[in-house]
């Protein structure tokens, strides 16, 4: 029997978005949950593993150089948002660290663990990976913006002055 | 029209990041289920607004990709070439494009339907796993792409208020 908080986690989740509650129930089985305090490591910045990470609550900081002089701050994750694609596919190494900046809760699910629904529930699988290229794409989308505003805005100080 | 990207289906795809990691059977597999064709330049492969389930790669050849509205003023967004995915979101949901993709040049694409590349879940679930990840590792170096773009655009705002 799964474990209904799983349940309701991947539920309302991106992951969990294009399965039915079947296929909801044999996900929720393979997923790792885990709470993190403030300033935990969820991933090491030149580390790589073949997790893929989903945050149920709280925030998490993507820092790089965390702890060290010239620390930087790069962005927030909240609720929802995914952690780690590229390493979860091809073991990538993380390029920045992944520390809580609040009680936080995640849950992972490794990819192996994914692999083995390829022959029984295919469609679950594939739900995952589309989940994983919407992600990916808002993003995209958010960097696209800030290029054209970032052009248009050089353009017109070039006719103005 | 003629080409100078004479090809079949299956060494383009081989040929194609889509298929790094299929074996050449589950490449002959995928290849019945695409359409190899060319563009002129000029051409539109996709335009803003629209939406399909398609998705292309791009064979040979370069694409221009601009925001409307389209013509001699248009600021390119960015430039895709062989290996490069165009449409992924529209392919995966219907989403209207974002923006509209030129051949400059002579260009050759292939096109992947999605109800294609999902009838093959039932048998070859692996292929369609492969190929997904494949789109997933696509839309991440455009990511990086455009974040090492951006960087450089802001660093050249700095440059320029500081010296003015």
């Amino acid at each position: 029997m799964t474990d209904p908080a799983a349940f309701s986690a991947l539920r309302a989740s991106r992951l969990g978005s294009e399965l039915t509650d079947d296929q909801c129930h044999v996900l929720a089985g393979l997923l790792a949950f885990r709470s993190l305090d403030d300033g935990d490591v969820l991933v090491a910045e030149g580390t790589s593993d073949n997790h893929l990470h989903c945050i149920v609550s709280g925030s998490l900081a993507v820092v790089r150089g965390a702890g060290g002089p010239a620390e930087l701050s790069l962005f927030t994750l909240t609720a929802g948002d995914l952690v780690g694609e590229m390493s979860f596919l091809d073991a990538t190494v993380h390029y920045a660290a992944v520390l809580a900046n609040a009680p936080t809760r995640v849950f992972s699910l490794e990819r192996e663990q994914l692999e083995s629904l390829l022959d029984s529930h295919p469609q679950i699988v594939y739900c995952v990976m589309r989940a994983i290229v919407r992600t990916v794409h808002q993003i995209q989308r958010r960097l696209s913006a800030q290029s054209v505003e970032l052009s248009n805005y050089i353009y017109k100080q070039h006719g103005r002055y | 029209m003629t080409s100078a990207f004479a090809t079949d289906t299956f060494s383009a795809l081989r040929a194609s990041q889509l298929s790094t990691e299929l074996s050449d059977p589950q490449c002959r597999v995928l290849a019945r289920l695409l359409v190899l064709f060319h563009l002129a330049d000029g051409e539109t492969l996709v335009a803003q607004g629209t939406s399909d389930n398609r998705l292309h790669v791009v064979v040979a050849g370069v694409l221009v990709v601009v925001q409307e509205p389209a013509g001699p003023h248009a600021q390119p967004l960015f430039l895709l070439d062989a290996g490069d995915l165009v449409g992924e979101l529209s392919f995966l949901d219907g989403a209207s494009r974002n923006s509209t993709v030129i051949a400059r040049g002579q260009a050759c694409v292939l096109e992947v339907e999605r109800e294609r590349l999902e009838s093959l879940l039932g048998h070859e679930p692996r292929i369609v796993y492969h190929v997904m990840r494949a789109i997933v590792r696509n839309a991440h170096a455009l990511q990086r792409r455009l974040s090492a773009q951006a960087l450089a655009v802001r660093h050249y705002l700095y440059q320029t208020h500081l010296i003015s």
